[in-house]
């Protein structure tokens, strides 16, 4: 049992070391920490630029900091999400070793866990720079004051935890079709920014989708995130909803995540050696 | 033997390499699903943005026609501009050397396949978000807007081939570069929001890219009671953009022939995986 452990977490080392050398070793460290700003800041830049065209018509200055906290945060979540999927094909097809890793006695969910995880260092870098730029050039009500750390603490390691369980389901069904396995974690990461309310409140959106937006982790873990930075301000559709029971709920769809995840990477994994597909070339 | 007179050889060359464009992309159609869905699923979160800001409707209409032009921009960084160095990667470059094609007439042949098949993509998103967010057009001047949208695909295109013969001596760097440039490009030319709201240097800077004054110049042309939000005026946008087509598509054929010399002598055309 601890001998599985080790193994697993050795896996988890190797895939996250390789993972950042991908990442980032293809230029130097200044230019690196600039690519892993720029996408993101442009992103929450439109965002800053929509509203202020807008804003003498009467938008609130906390409408500005849910859209502007809503798309930096969101970095993690495309990079995780994508990032996975992507490992899996990068390593199957372009790569060729996914078969060889699979061969190997550690785990194969632990090497793509720690894939993942490289990913979100590259976030992890500029989602503090893009807050702090909003700080200094938009008025965004974000400061050491304003920040709740330790709830920030937990609702940042639910997210990547949960987020990372999301990133492996996408991984184990990338790796079991044999189609559009380049699309799945850019479709859901897509679909997920409108259903979750990333850059809106989820009170613009229809009633129905009101309704998927209530039972998705995400949405929460936004909340949460916003909370955490944005001094305790409740987003709208949430004001009843007291701290502790939005990470109680958090923790609970983050736990339920895994129990998803977990047997459904393992049964991908299996159903892919028992189909032949780990060295499968999809063109992706 | 009869030699096979200089244009023929681009002629039949950039049409070889159009039509796999145009009917590779059309023939596995749920390519074609996903490279509309995807940029419809963030044009529409913006458009809630504005209806959660309480804008008024023409901008809906603003983001929504800047979502479809990312249709182009998406296919020129990654179909145009990258092409050179997959092709490297997979080893198509150098059979494109041994042959009398021009490299020049291959670039001419994606762009125009890439061009026309980009345009369903883009009609689909315009379309859709017309339909679910019930948005409106006034086209004032039909030919005009033609035209712009047009001359502003030539430039833009030509500013892709231009990209791609740089592309050809950039080793992993080129990806990275890409995906810097699709992200910007949408912020610093305007794509959901009116260019002129970066204030005049800026807006005068992000021209260089062909897409920030032809959507300044279509937005004017379907909205034209939004005039004040405007950049330049519809003929000196339409004059710069002209004159950007004939700069990008001369500059492309000059680094083109460059690069490729460069290449060759630093032995960086067979080169993969760096």
């Amino acid at each position: 049992m601890i001998n599985r452990f080790r193994q697993n977490v050795r896996a988890f080392k190797v895939g996250t070391w390789l993972g950042w050398q991908i990442e980032s070793n293809w230029t130097n460290p200044v230019l690196y920490v600039l690519f892993v700003v720029s996408r993101p800041l442009a992103s929450a830049l439109i965002l800053a630029l929509m509203y202020k065209v807008i804003a003498h018509s009467g938008g609130s200055d906390d409408l500005f900091a849910y859209i502007f906290v809503g798309a930096s945060v969101y970095a993690l979540v495309g990079q995780l999400m994508e990032g996975m999927s992507w490992a899996v094909l990068e390593d199957r097809e372009r790569m060729g070793m996914l078969k060889y890793i699979s061969l190997a006695p550690s785990s194969l969910y632990a090497y793509l866990l720690g894939r993942g995880v490289a990913k979100v260092l590259g976030s992890l870098i500029a989602v503090p720079i893009i807050l702090a730029l909003g700080a200094v050039f938009f008025d965004l009500p974000v400061s050491w004051q304003s920040i709740n750390l330790p709830m920030l603490t937990v609702a940042l390691l639910l997210g990547i935890v949960m987020i990372s369980f999301a990133g492996l389901i996408l991984a184990g069904i990338t790796m079991m079709v044999a189609r559009h396995g380049g699309f799945l974690g850019m479709a859901v990461a897509g679909a997920l920014f409108i259903f979750t309310g990333a850059i809106f409140p989820i009170t613009v959106l229809p009633g129905w989708m009101q309704t998927i937006a209530r039972g998705l982790p995400l949405t929460y873990w936004l909340e949460a995130m916003r909370r955490a930075l944005l001094d305790g301000a409740r987003g709208p559709g949430f004001e009843s909803l007291g701290d502790g029971r939005l990470l109680l709920i958090l923790a609970g769809l983050t736990l339920i995540t895994a129990l998803i995840s977990l047997p459904l990477e393992a049964w991908a994994e299996h159903r892919a050696k028992e189909k032949g597909l780990l060295d499968m070339n999809t063109a992706y | 033997m009869r030699d096979v007179p200089r244009w023929k050889i681009f002629l039949r060359a950039m049409l070889g390499r159009g039509y796999p464009r145009l009917i590779g992309m059309q023939r596995e159609k749920s390519w074609l699903f996903f490279d509309i869905l995807l940029p419809f699923m963030a044009t529409s979160a913006y458009v809630l943005v504005y209806e959660a800001l309480g804008a008024p409707e023409a901008f809906k209409g603003f983001v929504l026609l800047g979502g479809a032009m990312t249709a182009f921009w998406t296919n020129v960084l990654w179909s145009m501009a990258m092409q050179l160095y997959w092709d490297k990667e997979v080893g198509n470059l150098q059979l494109y050397m041994i042959t009398p094609a021009p490299l020049m007439a291959v670039l001419a042949g994606m762009a125009l396949g890439g061009m026309a098949a980009t345009a369903l993509r883009a009609a689909g998103i315009l379309v859709a978000g017309s339909l679910l967010f019930d948005i409106r057009y006034h086209v004032a001047n039909l030919p005009a807007l033609i035209a712009i949208f047009l001359i502003s695909l030539i430039a833009l295109y030509g500013l892709g081939m231009l990209l791609a013969s740089i592309f050809l001596v950039y080793g992993r760097g080129a990806w990275q570069i890409t995906a810097t440039l699709q992200e910007g490009v949408y912020f610093i030319s305007g794509f959901y929001f009116p260019v002129r709201s970066l204030g005049f240097w800026v807006a005068a800077a992000a021209s260089i890219i062909p897409l920030t004054l032809g959507l300044d110049a279509m937005r004017q042309l379907l909205y034209p009671d939004m005039l004040p939000l405007r950049f330049l005026s519809l003929r000196a946008e339409g004059a710069i953009l002209s004159a950007l087509a004939v700069v990008f598509l001369s500059a492309a054929y000059a680094a083109l022939r460059g690069m490729e010399r460069k290449s060759r002598s630093d032995g960086r055309l067979t080169e993969r995986g760096n």
